[in-house]
């Protein structure tokens, strides 16, 4: 479990703090999305959660071994796709050789499912590769370790449209009930049918931490004809198709959650918070 | 799991050898090539083996040390390259998230960019020496090795000051270690100018000091006549003594505020300096 108590942290006394006193826990066997608007500490949350980023106070731990130690037991554990990566001039078999021995669980096979649902061949050579092939390279070994904790740091930017696709198949097909997973994202169309929890933050805290379950009991999702009732509504947004809608759930019928309307409902709303 | 293991310390060198075969690679052809330079300029200008006795003498009393002088540039400059994983985000995520500890990763960095040079240097040596005796043979006829003279000066120092020199010369190292540290850009050049200003800033304040010291100090009731009793032999021990211990401290200094330093890296730190 990755545990997160009081965090507070800021870059320099220059900037505002990008926490206060943040608390969260994260339990095993999820799919997690993190979303928040540019410059809200998505990405500075997963590197503090990885030991790459300190806090004073030590607050952020992974299964009781506190993160900042950054000790082999527990960074064999973990493994972070950066969105700012490098991979050397190699073969991918060298890449492997040199790099699989760090993880004891790590699999030739999920390897090789990977590329080939990523349509890369095995025997590529990692300089000669465009951004988005590296990308799909780096997130086929990530997959391949077997951590119990991935962390994706916008893993789709640099995917095509098939990419994106794939990118979904493979996480998903790797996903076990042992394993965590949390996608850094704002590009949420690329993740909302893969996660099942959404963690969304705002400015130094938490704005949500709920499942897709829990979102979708409580609210609803739809687009409603020009003209229709719009009184229930917690927040509306036009659209060609007609009016896009998050209304409090009838209790009776779940929609598949919208995370785009959802996040710009929560950020024009907060409020709608309060019901989880 | 926690505790350090040798063998990820091996696995971490093949690791940071690999993942940059091709600058190591144009490495090994820069040393080879200095070490190859350096003899041809020396063999060039002076044909140092057709000279007398004497006059052979004063030609190896330039030519050699013209030798050690490229090397030890040489060595630091590798050296300043000691933590050159920690130069871009991409490249200090990949080595701050491999699972090992500081210390395997810190030995890793040092061994690569320390052991492995002079390794390297010793090997190159007459790999160097042998290409220009080719090279030579064919131009004029005739040439020598140059090699043998290289170590034969060492061979002439006494076993105190062969341990001295590797004093001087691990504190060398050590300084550029934590050049490396501290200066993400350019660490040879401005750890050279670092420790030209601060020998200077040193020179000067002793200098004051000690300017200060004979006018005000009452140096005239501390009895000094112990110094008559000892022997110049005594004295000049005492007086290494005291060099090769401040060196052993200056080297432990930058070792372990290097290493600190490197326990403490974050993934967003300036881009100039690495505190």
């Amino acid at each position: 479990m990755i545990s997160i108590q009081n965090l507070s942290f800021r870059y320099d006394f220059q900037h505002p703090a990008v926490f206060s006193n943040l608390s969260l826990e994260i339990d095993k066997g999820k799919i997690i999305g993190l979303l928040g608007k540019n410059g809200t500490g998505k990405s500075t949350l997963l590197y503090l959660i990885a030991g790459l980023l300190h806090d004073h106070k030590h607050s952020v731990s992974i299964d009781g071994t506190p993160s900042y130690k950054r000790l082999p037991g527990m960074l064999n554990r973990i493994f972070f796709v950066t969105e700012e990566f490098e991979l050397p001039s190699i073969t991918m078999k060298q890449y492997v050789k040199i790099n699989s021995v760090f993880y004891p669980n790590f699999s030739e096979e999920i390897l090789e499912q990977s590329l080939t649902e990523f349509e890369l061949p095995t025997d590529i050579n990692l300089g000669s590769l465009s951004m988005g092939q590296k990308k799909k390279a780096f997130i086929s070994f990530a997959l391949a370790t077997q951590t119990e904790y991935l962390l994706l740091d916008e893993p789709t930017n640099g995917l095509d449209i098939p990419s994106k696709a794939q990118f979904r198949r493979v996480i998903a097909s790797q996903m076990t009930d042992d394993r965590t997973i949390i996608i850094s994202t704002h590009q949420v169309h690329d993740v909302e049918m893969l996660i099942d929890h959404v963690i969304m933050l705002e400015e130094d805290h938490l704005l949500l931490n709920t499942s897709l379950n829990a979102i979708s009991e409580k609210l609803c999702f739809a687009v409603r004809p020009v003209g229709a009732d719009l009184s229930d509504a917690l927040y509306i947004e036009p659209s060609i198709a007609g009016t896009r809608v998050v209304a409090p759930s009838d209790g009776f019928q779940n929609t598949t959650v919208d995370l785009e309307l959802l996040f710009n409902a929560i950020n024009q709303n907060p409020q709608i918070t309060e019901q989880f | 799991m926690n505790n350090f293991s040798f063998t990820r310390v091996g696995l971490l060198i093949r690791h940071k050898i690999f993942s940059d075969i091709r600058n190591y690679r144009n490495q090994l052809i820069g040393i080879f090539l200095c070490i190859f330079l350096c003899m041809f300029f020396i063999f060039y200008n002076v044909d140092i083996f057709s000279l007398n006795a004497t006059d052979k003498a004063a030609a190896l009393s330039i030519s050699i040390p013209t030798l050690y002088f490229a090397g030890g540039v040489l060595s630091l400059f590798y050296t300043s390259l000691t933590f050159n994983s920690l130069n871009s985000k991409g490249k200090r995520i990949s080595t701050l998230m491999l699972p090992a500890t500081n210390l395997e990763k810190f030995i890793s960095f040092l061994t690569v960019s320390v052991v492995f040079y002079h390794i390297a240097f010793l090997v190159l040596l007459p790999v160097a020496d042998l290409a220009n005796f080719l090279f030579f043979v064919i131009m004029k006829g005739s040439s020598v090795f140059f090699s043998p003279y290289f170590f034969e000066v060492m061979g002439e120092c006494s076993p105190s000051m062969l341990f001295l020199l590797f004093l001087a010369l691990l504190s060398q190292i050590s300084t550029y270690v934590l050049g490396s540290a501290c200066f993400r850009r350019q660490p040879f050049i401005l750890t050279t100018l670092c420790e030209w200003v601060l020998s200077i800033v040193i020179l000067i304040v002793s200098s004051i000091s000690l300017g200060y010291i004979g006018e005000n100090l009452p140096l005239h009731m501390i009895d000094f006549g112990f110094l008559d009793k000892l022997s110049e032999n005594q004295l000049i021990f005492g007086l290494k003594s005291i060099l090769a211990l401040v060196m052993i401290l200056w080297i432990s200094f930058c070792l372990v505020i290097s290493y600190r330093m490197f326990c403490r890296a974050s993934v967003i730190t300036n881009k100039r300096f690495g505190f």
